[in-house]
């Protein structure tokens, strides 16, 4: 599986989920997609649901930030 | 998989919050005709009818009526947490807001206890349902974030207000309740910290580093400021020790000069240094919550002003001046995101027929800048003359409610110009739901 990263900490709403949104058109289906986040994005989950994409969030307390990695296959 | 993930059947459409929105300068209009029709003399006492119905036309019609709005569309976007049913209960909400609003601004203008009747029924029993509504769907998203935190200790502080202002109205309302008027100030100070500071200190956490791109806040004022505001308010109100009150006043104007001191500092660490006028809302704001906190202190240790009574002072700076400016601000950055929202979501989550036109509007275009430049400027010169006013009472009055009325207006027009972008475009998409 390749990774690719994405760092959206900093950038003003909306425009993580529309860079999140943008990277996910290139995704292949061997690669999956980590993405750092100050908040967690709850309006990107429903998308990646109606996409049929696989997620998951984790946050780490030290550093508070939102690790979503996100994959086309099944997990 | 994530279990609080946003459904889209639980998102709130567009009209559940901006219906609050758009009422808010109305209320405005509202307080700046009582100001004007009053000529100044609800400035020499806070007990005058007048300066009575100007506080509530605020704390209701203009404060609660935007945190209302914000909270429905924040639950489920930003904490997970849906509340149920939530179109129908903004419809009913913000019909009782309104109508409540109006009726108890009457009844303190007319001193009508029949007026004082109908808002109890009005706004006690909704407002007490929604903070509970509140506490429930953020307990069931089993969210332990901060923000999630704040919300559910304000939802907490507007249901003891609401109690206490409830129990005062009726007081006015009937003559076998008697009218204790030294709740009155438990009644404000619950409303003011436990309410709208709290609940601005949560939701500033999350909007503050989102749509202004600031540093976050930091951690250990982030996680404990609510909960020893909520404290420090118990003990100050609960126990009968003159000497504790007077710790917990302290201590909550330092809190509040604490958090506007941050806020202030992370607002100039701004990433992005392009002018926003959010940003400059807030920074007026927060000197106003500085300069409200401290004169109250100052009234509390029996200081006095030359010509001016000290608790309308800082009552005006903390209402009009701290709560109305920050959200001011916020509006100007919720709407737009809104009209982005709603146009957007239908077109990434596939649901356009194919061929449809549709447009995708750049959030920062959605309200011109210039309209918001004009708006921003007559309400600091709104403010500014208000305050003046205080202390010197004629003609400059007038002046200030001329200001406030024209900002308030004019905030009408920029939020309304955000509305029919989406009026226009939202035709060109099939709904999500």
């Amino acid at each position: 599986m390749k990774m690719r990263s994405l760092d959206v900490r900093g950038l003003e709403a909306p425009e993580p989920l529309e860079r999140i949104l943008g990277e996910l058109d290139s995704l292949q289906s061997d690669e999956q997609l980590n993405v750092t986040h100050w908040r967690e994005p709850l309006l990107l989950y429903p998308i990646l649901m109606e996409r049929g994409w696989q997620y998951k969030t984790e946050y780490n307390e030290k550093n508070r930030t939102y690790l979503i990695s996100i994959r086309k296959d099944k997990q | 998989m994530n279990p609080g993930a946003l459904s889209l059947e639980n998102a709130p459409g567009f009209w559940t919050p901006v219906r609050f929105f758009l009422t808010v300068p109305v209320f405005g209009v509202i307080a700046a005709g009582i100001i004007f029709l009053d000529g100044g003399q609800l400035f020499q006492s806070r007990w005058l009818p007048a300066p009575l119905a100007v506080a509530h036309v605020f704390t209701l019609g203009y404060i609660a009526m935007a945190m209302l709005g914000a909270l429905f569309q924040m639950l489920p976007v930003v904490m997970g947490a849906a509340l149920q049913q939530a179109e129908r209960v903004a419809v009913i909400a913000h019909l009782l807001i309104s109508a409540g609003t109006l009726c108890l601004v009457f009844a303190f203008l007319a001193q009508v206890p029949a007026l004082f009747a109908a808002a109890i029924i009005l706004l006690v029993p909704v407002l007490i349902l929604f903070g509970a509504g509140v506490l429930v769907a953020i307990f069931k998203a089993g969210k332990a974030r901060t923000t999630a935190r704040a919300v559910q200790l304000a939802a907490l502080g507007l249901i003891v207000t609401v109690v206490i202002g409830g129990y005062l109205a009726s007081g006015h309302a009937s003559e076998v309740v008697p009218l204790n008027r030294s709740l009155t100030n438990y009644h404000a100070a619950w409303g003011v910290i436990g309410w709208i500071l709290v609940l601005a200190i949560g939701v500033s956490e999350q909007v503050i580093p989102m749509f202004l791109t600031t540093p976050s806040y930091p951690d250990l004022l982030n996680k404990r400021l609510v909960y020893l505001l909520m404290l420090l308010l118990c003990a100050g109100s609960l126990l009968p020790l003159r000497g504790l009150e007077q710790v917990a006043v302290v201590l909550v104007s330092i809190l509040m000069l604490v958090y506007a001191t941050v806020t202030l500092y992370l607002l100039a660490k701004r990433r992005r240094k392009r002018f926003d006028i959010t940003n400059w809302f807030w920074r007026i704001g927060m000197l106003c919550l500085m300069l409200g906190a401290g004169i109250n202190l100052y009234g509390y240790f029996g200081g006095t002003l030359v010509g001016a009574d000290v608790s309308v002072l800082s009552g005006l700076l903390l209402l009009a001046g701290f709560a109305v400016s920050i959200i001011n601000g916020m509006l100007y950055k919720i709407v737009p995101f809104l009209v982005w929202l709603n146009l957007r979501m239908p077109v990434v989550m596939g649901k356009l027929k194919p061929g449809t036109k549709f447009y995708t509007p750049n959030i920062h275009e959605v309200i011109n800048m210039q309209p918001m430049k004009i708006q921003f400027m007559f309400h600091v010169i709104g403010l500014l003359l208000l305050v003046a006013s205080v202390f010197s009472q004629g003609f400059l009055v007038y002046v200030a409610a001329t200001a406030m009325l024209l900002s308030n207006l004019l905030l009408l027009a920029n939020l309304s110009h955000a509305v029919r972008l989406y009026r226009k475009y939202s035709g060109q998409v099939i709904a999500v739901r």
